[in-house]
């Protein structure tokens, strides 16, 4: 009983800030409004009109296709440097100091730097590149995918690296002995001393890099509202365009249970993977 | 054999945190140009060093 006391406050602030803003939408999804107060029941007709809607297939393709890249780059780059970095001096604690600059930057920051960076005359990526004689064209859909992944990887590869390197650290000397005792490659020390012990936070890092990369919203509103066209304009940049621009709250309300339960589902997905690994580390 | 986090020098880790600080390096300095210098072209450091911008920022009504 004085346990679950302890916890109420905690379970109140989750109630208020969660389940409360999700019921709303919840409610949302399954009626059609009259500016804004008047609601009619209208069952799944939002959801058969999502489901059906050219618009939130290419939006989802473009937020997976995303979160895919992100993770692609990010995972192999963040433990190649955590493995080349030293265990300790002053390089190491210069390095961790950088890595994390980027982690707590706010990502509408992040946005808005990166479009300095793109931008004629001010921008240094784009005079840099003018410099080797490439045009840094802003308005070509794969220059702009090219540049958000680049200030995704910027923004958060030091996330992977942090993870990896406090694992790397904490394997005791003892494991490199024995493996060098039996003649073992670097490869070899890799895939049997490092790798097993990066395993879970490896799982850890491509829970939370696939959670806030699906969702990435600020930078791509940031560099061109989503354009040019559509191309970059995420499923989180939709749901935005569709509850708060176009005031659709039923269709919003729709995209958005549509969108949690896809984040929460492989969420759900990667905790069981989570779960046994960590009973496994413990041993 | 060597543990593999040793010696030699760290080119990949350089490279790595050469991008993540250039970036974070053009922002301050481009904090302290004035307006004219950051729409210029390139300077790598502000020419006239100047507090204008953020004076303007903690003027701004917005901001607080």
């Amino acid at each position: 009983m004085k346990q679950s006391l302890l916890l109420a406050p905690a379970i109140l602030v989750m109630l208020v800030s969660g389940v409360v803003p999700m019921g709303f939408v919840a409610f949302y999804s399954v009626h059609d409004s009259f500016a804004g107060n008047d609601f009619v029941f209208v069952g799944t007709h939002w959801f058969s009109q999502v489901l059906t809607s050219p618009e939130f297939y290419a939006a989802f393709g473009k937020s997976l296709a995303f979160s895919a890249l992100a993770l692609a780059i990010q995972l192999p780059l963040g433990i190649a440097v955590a493995l080349k970095l030293p265990k300790a001096g002053w390089f190491a604690t210069v390095a961790i100091v950088i890595a994390a600059i980027p982690l707590l930057t706010p990502t509408i920051v992040v946005g808005y730097l990166w479009k300095t960076l793109t931008l004629p005359n001010a921008g240094l990526l784009y005079e840099a590149l003018a410099v080797l004689g490439i045009n840094l064209n802003m308005n070509s859909a794969p220059v702009n995918w090219l540049v958000l992944v680049l200030m995704d990887a910027w923004h958060w590869t030091g996330l992977v690296v942090l993870l990896c390197y406090a694992a790397l650290k904490a394997i005791p000397e003892d494991y490199y002995r024995a493996a060098s005792i039996d003649g073992a490659s670097s490869w070899a020390v890799f895939r049997h001393v490092q790798l097993p012990r990066l395993k879970l936070v490896l799982l850890i890092a491509v829970l939370l890099r696939f959670m806030d990369s699906f969702m990435v919203y600020a930078e791509a509103y940031a560099l061109t509202r989503g354009g040019p066209g559509v191309s970059t304009t995420f499923l989180s940049n939709e749901l935005v365009q569709t509850a708060l621009v176009q005031f659709d709250l039923g269709e919003g309300g729709a995209i958005s249970i549509i969108y949690f339960t896809i984040v929460f589902l492989v969420s759900l997905a990667f905790f069981n993977f989570i779960l046994p690994a960590r009973e496994w580390s413990r041993r | 054999m060597e543990p593999p986090m040793s010696k030699r020098l760290p080119l990949l880790p350089l490279a790595y945190l050469t991008f993540l600080a250039v970036p974070i390096y053009w922002l301050l300095v481009m904090s302290f140009k004035t307006i004219r210098e950051v729409d210029g072209g390139i300077t790598f450091l502000p020419q006239q060093p100047t507090l204008e911008n953020y004076l303007f920022m903690l003027d701004d009504a917005a901001w607080h």
